[in-house]
């Protein structure tokens, strides 16, 4: 399916609007402001901030979360380096390597080493998302109810199975997802159901306050039980008056070709599996980078290569998440939940569909992601200076301005105190969710593929008709059941039985 | 208690759950309706024996890690407390008096005593959260 060119051109015509240019910015900035900020993260700020986007645009809109997610995963990179604490999970790595070069007093070199990484892996997970996405899109055409079933118990036994340890509390927590997607009205016989006699929850659980709750507040929450009176240590980083050690040069880049081109390749085949993650994909390339390494020893001492192996990968990951979401409307991750939350939220589903009916925006959207990487880059260079002061902002301060924020979004969201009730509700089932393992993000991707879920699920159960010998008319659909089994055995029995 | 023990019970409590959903929970609510055998309670129903299967296999298998400290789970619990007795409390009250009456509550319990900083927490941020909702965006507020 080749599209028109017309159509790709307004789309880009959309994407350099002032308009949309300016909430890219917005999004940008404020991604790598708050990813800066260690325990706050680009996914929390993603949840707070979709409510303030109902009155945008849709391509602003999403620009604007996109933003947030790529300068977020920028900014987690400072406190990495600056303070040995990421300020996202997939930076954890960069922490092995960045910490290390900025006590030798190249603060500056590090941080913008992990710059340049993150954008080259950026780029290169985006180009191949431009590429793959719409001819994949037509194979998601051909996929009736049966197989968007089948696809969508394969995709969450594989997420129940990635995140967290344990394949039973993974699958569980999907359960728990599925079945508090079920509160509301039954779509097939218009009945209330699990409503427990509320008005408020006639529509079902709404998503925001549940995401926001699960998400956000939780992770706040933790953070303020943890923090009990201790005040936070300056910053001693020495820094070296050498300009060479305040910047990375051409040679030094090209010198980490083969690493940032195997961190982006990585990204990009691991964020295009669902659950896979952003923290998965930086291990990875930083465990291959270092075993192809001809100094594997240097590895965790300050050695650039680490940086770059670690940040092109857990960045590449951002646009290879939204291959599953633009062509199957599947989420991969929270992030790509709460994208796709934004495309309802303007009346749109993501999917097969996306690319015939709403072109223009996907070109758009691809337009905006390619700016957002030219963006990234050049707000990095210029606020890395001013972001690593961020860092030394108090916890106390920042938890009560992000908790200001979820109360606001959820009622403004939601237009009562009702829905921020029940983000309370779910802050403290996130909590306790948390503690004893049970992942939240399979919860969330469950709860936010419930409706869609068992819409399949009474399409196919119409289709079969009471013979199940009618799904052997749907070969695609029974591989991807057999796929569901053996990644729940691969991940969970064999998983365990390796201690991994 | 052990890893293994916290996980058996809470497989057990899982298992315990999906028995409640199945026996008492669904069917109270949600209706049955008249012709076809999808019914409401399908896809409850069948989550909930999930449950049951889950939490059954992970008493018997457990696995994974547990993060549990008492302490922690108290001041949470505390502070989730707070967090809903400021909403019960916002309807009355309103947005301006109880948010940075909550935000100063929980800076000072975890420490906070700088007055700078507490001011800027407390009143300033929900000050300046409130006018660009209600003056800047033209949204209400509690």
């Amino acid at each position: 399916m080749m599209p028109d060119l017309s159509i790709i051109l307004l789309g880009l015509g959309d994407a350099f609007s002032p308009t949309n240019l300016m909430f890219v910015l917005a999004g940008i900035v404020l991604g790598q402001v708050i990813g800066a900020l260690p325990g706050i993260g680009p996914v929390m700020a993603m949840a707070i901030a979709i409510p303030f986007t109902f009155t945008l645009d849709t391509l602003p809109a999403i620009a604007f979360l996109v933003g947030i997610n790529k300068g977020g995963l920028v900014g987690g990179a400072i406190p990495a380096v600056l303070i040995n604490t990421p300020g996202t999970p997939d930076a954890v790595s960069t922490t092995l390597d960045g910490h290390p070069l900025a006590r030798q007093g190249k603060p500056m070199k590090a941080m913008k080493m992990a710059l340049y990484s993150s954008v080259t892996g950026d780029v290169f997970s985006d180009l191949t998302l431009i590429t793959v996405s719409a001819p994949l899109a037509v194979v998601a055409l051909m996929m009736g109810p049966v197989e968007v079933l089948a696809l969508m118990i394969f995709a969450l036994s594989v997420i129940a199975g990635l995140v967290g340890d344990s394949m039973t509390k993974g699958l569980m927590a999907a359960a728990l997802g599925l079945l508090c997607a079920s509160v509301g009205m039954d779509p097939l016989n218009a009945t209330p159901r699990l409503d427990f006699g509320w008005l408020e929850l006639f529509d079902g659980l709404p998503l925001i306050p549940v995401a926001i709750g699960m998400l956000a507040v939780a992770e706040i929450m933790r953070r303020l039980s943890e923090i009990r009176g201790r005040v936070r240590p300056a910053i001693e980083i020495p820094d070296s008056q050498n300009p060479a050690d305040k910047r990375v040069s051409r040679a030094e880049y090209w010198a980490c070709r083969f690493t940032l081109l195997r961190g982006a390749l990585i990204g990009t085949v691991v964020g295009a599996i669902p659950g896979a993650g952003n923290t998965a994909a930086a291990f990875i390339s930083y465990a291959s980078a270092k075993q192809a390494s001809k100094e594997p020893e240097s590895f965790g001492k300050g050695n650039i290569h680490g940086i770059a192996a670690s940040e092109s990968a857990n960045s590449a990951v951002c646009g290879a998440d939204m291959i599953p979401l633009l062509t199957l409307g599947l989420p991969g991750s929270v992030g790509s939940a709460l994208i796709i939350t934004a495309f309802m939220i303007h009346g749109l589903q993501p999917g097969p569909f996306l690319f015939e009916q709403q072109g223009r925006l996907v070109y758009g959207l691809f337009g905006a992601m390619i700016m957002a990487n030219l963006t990234n880059l050049i707000i990095g260079l210029v606020g890395l200076r001013l972001w690593s002061r961020v860092v030394t902002a108090p916890a106390s301060v920042i938890f009560a301005a992000a908790l200001t924020l979820c109360f606001v979004g959820v009622y403004m969201s939601a237009g009562g105190l009702f829905a921020v009730g029940l983000m309370v509700v779910f802050a403290g089932v996130g909590y306790l969710m948390n503690i004893f393992g049970f992942s939240v993000i399979a919860f969330i991707i469950a709860f936010f593929l419930g409706p869609r879920f068992e819409q399949s699920l009474i399409q196919t159960l119409t289709i079969v008709d009471g013979k199940p010998m009618t799904l052997l008319d749907h070969p695609v659909a029974i591989a991807l059941l057999l796929l569901a089994v053996l990644s729940a055995y691969w991940l969970g029995v064999r998983g365990r039985r390796r201690g991994t | 208690m052990n890893d293994r023990t916290v996980n058996r019970l809470s497989g057990l409590a899982m298992a315990l759950l999906g028995i409640m959903l199945i026996v008492a929970i669904i069917p109270d609510q949600t209706e049955r309706v008249d012709g076809g055998w999808i019914q409401p309670q399908t896809l409850p129903n069948t989550v909930a024996w999930l449950l049951v299967g889950l939490g059954l296999v992970h008493t018997a298998w457990p696995s994974g890690n547990i993060d549990l400290d008492p302490g922690a789970l108290a001041r949470v619990g505390f502070y989730i407390a707070l967090a809903g007795l400021a909403v019960y409390l916002m309807q009355w009250l309103g947005f301006l008096v109880v948010m940075p009456a909550l935000t100063l509550l929980i800076m000072v319990f975890i420490g906070e005593r700088r007055p700078f900083w507490l001011l800027a927490g407390g009143g300033v941020i929900p000050l300046a959260v409130w006018g660009i909702v209600t003056q800047l965006l033209g949204r209400s507020l509690p």
